[in-house]
């Protein structure tokens, strides 16, 4: 794992993968990339104490713990910007007349996502847009099949629930 | 809102793992199209691009910046470790090897201790000793102010200095007394070497011999018939010694200050004075040389 050459592979391999797996879970690119950096040098810095079977899991071990605590300082952020979105709304829908057109179904859609629980979109997300099998997910975040599946439930209740507005 | 059975059964859905009949009564219900379109509309989206080469090149860069810090942090980690240890060593170096212990007594006190190797030291009163406690063995040396009795265990050599001149000893008793000019040693038990700064001989000194200079008188070496300096008997004896020097000894033991302009304080004095009753002490010296003098708290004032 040490060799360059060798790491530069396995970065090809799987960072795009984690890039995208933290995408889903921050719904946002700005913190992602630099937790994908980190997670990658500190698997290079320890790259005498991995094989290459348990290189993957140590770098997404590293990256979620890492999210977390990014998260965690987040979450206070999150929490004003939301009142100040919630006023810019009432505006907007201000208009009645509303025609379900697919090119606004999509802008719906993809607000909905974003207003998902960093969980649910991160599961939902890495199955519909990246084919992970319910199975490989909960390897990569290292919890069981069965809460994945919870999650993908829950994302759709969930998602079904923003676009239509009705509870 | 469509009921679902159980809490997995829209992701059973997505993997087709439903019965014949949950996904029949479910194609018919209000939410199904939704659903679907809901999965098509994801499909759509897509991860912005991540270009792997430019990641790679910046992580690069970041791990040998983080690793150059590390090192650097490393190495002056081990320079301010070296430097603590050696800072540790120098005060402890300095505490114990260089520094000196000084014991100093009082007016009217007498203060007895030990050197390190056993030696028993007794300083009469206003009179202070310094030596190096813990490097006793390499630098055998006590300066002394005043004066001192020394009671040497057998087989230590040592040096009193003083700034009259310096006794070197070996294994015997003897008393230094040296004030400003004024320079008395003498010794009761083995022999003394007195080198004294006024005087280019050396002396030495046999029991019962007593060695004195003054500024006003020549050095002489005396007979004395004591084993013990009398001042450790509470007494203070002078044997023709310049009545300023006697003066001097009444100021220590009582916290005196004889004020006086024209009196002669190089007449020779030879007599004592008890050193535990200031009158009498004062009679007894000043009625000798037929002075008159008042007593205004600690100041003795000499008529002339």
């Amino acid at each position: 794992m040490c060799n360059e050459k060798v790491f530069q592979t396995f970065f090809n391999n799987h960072g795009t993968l984690l890039r995208n797996f933290l995408y889903y879970k921050f719904g946002s690119l700005t913190e992602v990339e630099d937790i994908v950096q980190d997670a990658f040098i500190k698997l290079w810095n320890n790259c005498k104490k991995v094989t290459p079977e348990t290189a993957k899991s140590y770098l997404f071990t590293i990256a979620i713990n890492q999210s977390k605590s990014v998260l965690r300082h987040n979450s206070v952020k999150l929490k004003h910007q939301k009142e100040v979105k919630h006023i810019n709304n009432t505006t907007t829908n201000q208009s009645p007349e509303f025609i379900l057109e697919e090119k606004e179904f999509q802008t719906k859609l993809e607000n909905a996502i974003s207003s998902l629980p960093e969980r649910q979109r991160e599961v939902f997300l890495l199955n519909r847009i990246e084919k992970k099998t319910y199975n490989e997910i909960a390897e990569l975040s290292g919890v069981s099949v069965k809460a994945i599946e919870k999650l993908m439930h829950k994302a759709l209740l969930k998602l079904r629930t923003e676009i239509t507005n009705i509870p | 809102m469509t009921d679902f059975k159980d809490d997995i059964f829209l992701s059973r859905w997505l993997n087709d793992e439903l019965t014949a009949e949950e996904l029949k009564r479910f194609e018919a219900s209000e939410d199904y199209t939704l659903y679907c379109k809901i999965i098509e509309g994801t499909e759509k989206l897509q991860a912005p691009t991540y270009n792997l080469e430019n990641a790679f090149a910046s992580l690069k860069k970041a791990r040998e910046a983080s690793k150059t810090r590390e090192i650097r942090l490393k190495k002056w980690t081990r320079v301010s470790v070296a430097a603590s240890v050696i800072l540790f060593l120098g005060f402890f170096a300095y505490f114990n090897l260089f520094s000196t212990t000084t014991y100093s007594s009082n007016y009217g006190e007498q203060l007895a201790f030990h050197l390190p190797d056993g030696s028993k030291v007794i300083l009469n009163s206003k009179s202070t000793a310094t030596f190096s406690k813990y490097n006793w063995e390499n630098d055998r040396n006590i300066t002394l102010n005043g004066e001192a009795f020394f009671d040497v265990e057998k087989g230590n050599t040592f040096t009193v200095n003083t700034s009259q001149g310096n006794v070197t000893v070996l294994g015997t008793e003897f008393n230094v007394n040296a004030l400003d000019g004024f320079f008395n040693v003498t010794c009761y038990e083995g022999k003394v070497k007195v080198d004294d700064f006024k005087n280019t001989k050396t002396t030495y000194l046999t029991p019962s011999l007593n060695y004195t200079n003054t500024q006003t008188t020549k050095p002489k070496v005396i007979n004395i018939n004591n084993s013990v300096p009398e001042w450790l008997e509470k007494r203070s004896v002078f044997r023709s010694i310049p009545i300023k020097y006697v003066f001097d000894a009444l100021e220590k033991q009582y916290q005196l200050h004889f004020e006086y302009k024209f009196f002669n304080d190089t007449v020779l004095f030879t007599g004592s004075f008890p050193n535990n009753n200031k009158h009498i002490a004062l009679e007894t010296v000043l009625k000798s040389v037929n002075l008159k003098y008042t007593i205004q708290g600690n100041r003795i004032i000499l008529e002339d």
